[in-house]
């Protein structure tokens, strides 16, 4: 016998579903439309491209003496609209949906199923993450302005509402301005208003090959949770990009920030097509302590505490054997400045793969990708290796299954007891496959064999339009 | 719990049926539908050069795209084309806003995350900001908070691992006030004097 609550759930459920499809099928039925005729109301062009997906998720967990559950549903939508004929104006929006049709669970307890869907009041959320207008070339020397939800207006990741301005100042000079409310997608208690950014880029290239960026950011966060206060954080970083050749480009940043010093990175990427091999070397050094900081600049200090200076190598290599054979190999290696400021969230790390894969052998589609991994910081050791067989199907686009399993072993020096093991494997099956010209269904069932032994099963479609 | 499937498949059955009646059928092998639609497989968008995906994109692609789009996009993203040739800036924020990595399993979030945030922040950086781990870390006990943890967990904080606690509970509990406690605490005390 269902009680009222477990009925309003089902019906809540199935019509959040019915609002996503009457959603998905007007986009559907006007990008049709719209592909089909040169004009719409407006008297302009117009294009409109994006998906929509929803995913059902049905997990299980099972530890010696009780088995868990927990049903998700997942839904995204992505539209974007240009005027392709006058290239004036573009809407990009991009949010997803997620409703926990189990409820929630306990909140005093370990829950092995238990994630950051729920941790909020009610059972659904969503989360917008772009939403703005664009307008090319409004006014002269004005490439584009934007207004709405963003991101990534520069490099530094921050979401906020409020307006962008591209503005070509000279022939090689380009500025850019933004500012608005800054958005925190998960913060607990945030109110919208609390919080504020603005920033500007300024992009020059003095040369085809050469093009230098300076950039400045200014964040004001509001926090609600201990410490109350309020951050003000300011950054101004210069990056200088160079190619040297077509196939050989490099660049180095550097940050300040609050007028001190924070951090010099450098990467180069060269490939060598007569070898089939691409490198890629990284080099990154944090010069003072990161404390408390904005959230969008914060290296998650309420949780792990201060990040201590330091410095890290990345290399990577690739290299094709003919048209069936791979092989990639990286290393990457962190290592504190001052070995006295080590805790338990501060260390020295490093971690190596190295990966082979078989491309369409024995028969055209299939392929075998084995890949091995160590990851190594002080008192903890992790290693894993994987296999997996994909097959693309010839006779129908879009059309896979893959199929694998991963290992995995943890060796904790400390952590509940000194010199725990702790081994992992996992298998999975996953499929794709087109039902229509823009429609597709997919699916997943992975088993993880380890402290719980993990089930998911996830059922899903795509719509593109 | 069969009923809820049963909605979920009913209406995902109705909207392929409608949507495939509406649309056209199944996209061939040698090229497909031209380049009217939007790769699944690629994040490939309209009137973008949709095949073949270059040799580059092969194998272990994901491990290496970060260093190429970072050396082939300007901060407003308009010089360099490269990446913009097949995809939006946009697609960027979609894919790290919804796509995990292949070792973000269940025991990566329920015990090993941590291994990963203990030397490599600057991963974490790529997709998540703070308020992300704070709100987890606000509202789920870790697998020790279970049974009668209340009552075991003392020996466990003070005692298990070297009378190492702070490393551990500061995570979640920046203040703990131990008021349950059959005698204050604090950290002038020397527990071991007792409590052996």
């Amino acid at each position: 016998m269902k009680s009222s609550h477990d009925i309003y759930r089902i019906v809540r459920s199935s019509l959040l579903l019915n609002v996503l499809f009457v959603v998905l099928l007007p986009c559907r039925l006007f990008a049709d439309s719209v592909a089909g005729s040169d004009l719409t109301s407006s008297g302009r062009d117009l294009s409109i491209n994006g998906y929509f997906s929803a995913k059902y998720v049905y997990r299980t967990a099972e530890t010696n003496d009780t088995r868990f559950t927990d049903q998700d549903i997942f839904g995204e939508l992505r539209i974007d609209a240009t005027t392709p004929k006058d290239n004036k104006y573009e809407f990009h929006f991009f949010g997803t949906l997620r409703d926990d049709l189990d409820g929630q669970s306990s909140g005093a307890t370990f829950d092995p199923l238990k994630d950051i869907g729920n941790t909020y009041q009610s059972h659904a959320h969503g989360y917008l993450y772009e939403a703005h207008l664009d307008i090319n070339n409004p006014f002269p020397h004005v490439a584009q302005v934007r207004l709405g939800r963003q991101s990534g207006t520069r490099d530094e990741p921050v979401f906020f509402d409020g307006a962008a301005a591209d503005i070509n100042a000279a022939s090689k000079l380009n500025l850019t301005l933004y500012g608005g409310v800054a958005v925190h997608l998960y913060e607990i208690g945030y109110h919208w208003g609390d919080d504020a950014l603005a920033g500007a880029g300024l992009d020059y290239s003095p040369v085809r090959s050469t093009k230098i960026s300076l950039d400045y950011l200014s964040v004001s966060d509001a926090r609600s949770y201990s410490p109350v206060t309020t951050e003000r954080d300011q950054m101004t970083s210069l990056k200088i990009w160079q190619s040297f050749s077509d196939l050989t480009k490099a660049s180095v940043k550097y940050r300040y920030l609050n007028s001190e010093p924070r951090d010099l990175s450098l990467r180069a990427l060269s490939s060598f097509p007569e070898a089939d091999t691409e490198v890629n070397i990284n080099y990154f050094r944090q010069f003072r302590v990161q404390n408390e900081l904005t959230n969008e600049l914060a290296l998650y200090y309420d949780i792990l505490g201060q990040s201590s200076p330091y410095q890290s190598y990345d290399v990577k290599a690739r290299k094709l054997f003919g048209s069936h054979y791979a092989v990639d190999i990286g290393y990457f290696k962190r290592a504190l400045l001052d070995d006295d400021q080590k805790s338990a969230f501060d260390q020295d790390y490093n971690r190596a793969f190295l990966l082979f894969e078989l491309i369409d052998l024995p028969m055209d589609g299939l392929s075998f990708t084995l890949i091995a991994e160590r990851w190594k910081t002080t008192g903890r050791d992790y290693y894993s290796a994987g296999l997996d067989m994909g097959y693309a199907f010839k006779s129908v686009k879009n059309a896979r299954i893959s199929a694998g399993t991963y290992y995995s072993l943890y060796k904790y020096d400390y952590y509940i007891e000194p010199g725990v093991r702790q081994n992992v494997r996992t298998y999975y099956v996953n499929g794709r496959y087109p039902l229509g010209r823009s429609l597709s269904i997919n699916g997943s069932y992975e088993y993880e064999h380890s402290l719980e032994n993990y089930q998911t099963l996830k059922l899903g479609m795509r719509y593109d339009f | 719990m069969i009923f809820r499937i049963h909605t979920f498949i009913t209406c995902l059955s109705l909207a392929a049926a409608v949507l495939i009646c509406t649309g056209s059928p199944l996209p061939a092998a040698d090229g497909g539908y031209g380049a009217s639609a939007q790769s699944a497989n690629t994040g490939t968008v309209q009137g973008k050069v949709p095949f073949p995906r270059p040799d580059s994109h092969r194998g272990n692609w994901i491990e290496f795209h970060g260093a190429s789009a970072n050396l082939n996009l300007n901060e407003s993203g308009q010089n360099g084309k490269s990446c913009l040739t097949c995809h939006e800036k946009n697609d960027c924020i979609t894919c790290h806003n919804t796509r995990m990595p292949r070792d973000h399993t269940n025991t990566w979030r329920t015990l090993s995350h941590g291994f990963m945030a203990e030397g490599n922040r600057e991963r974490c950086m790529t997709c998540h900001r703070q308020d992300f781990c704070v709100r987890c870390h606000n509202e789920t006990p870790p697998r020790t908070h279970r049974g009668n943890w209340r009552r075991t967990h003392c020996t466990w904080c003070h005692y298990g691992t070297g009378f190492a606690p702070a490393d551990n509970c500061v995570v979640c509990h920046k203040v703990a006030l131990h008021t349950s406690a059959p005698h204050p605490v604090s950290p002038s005390l020397n527990c071991p004097l007792c409590h052996k």
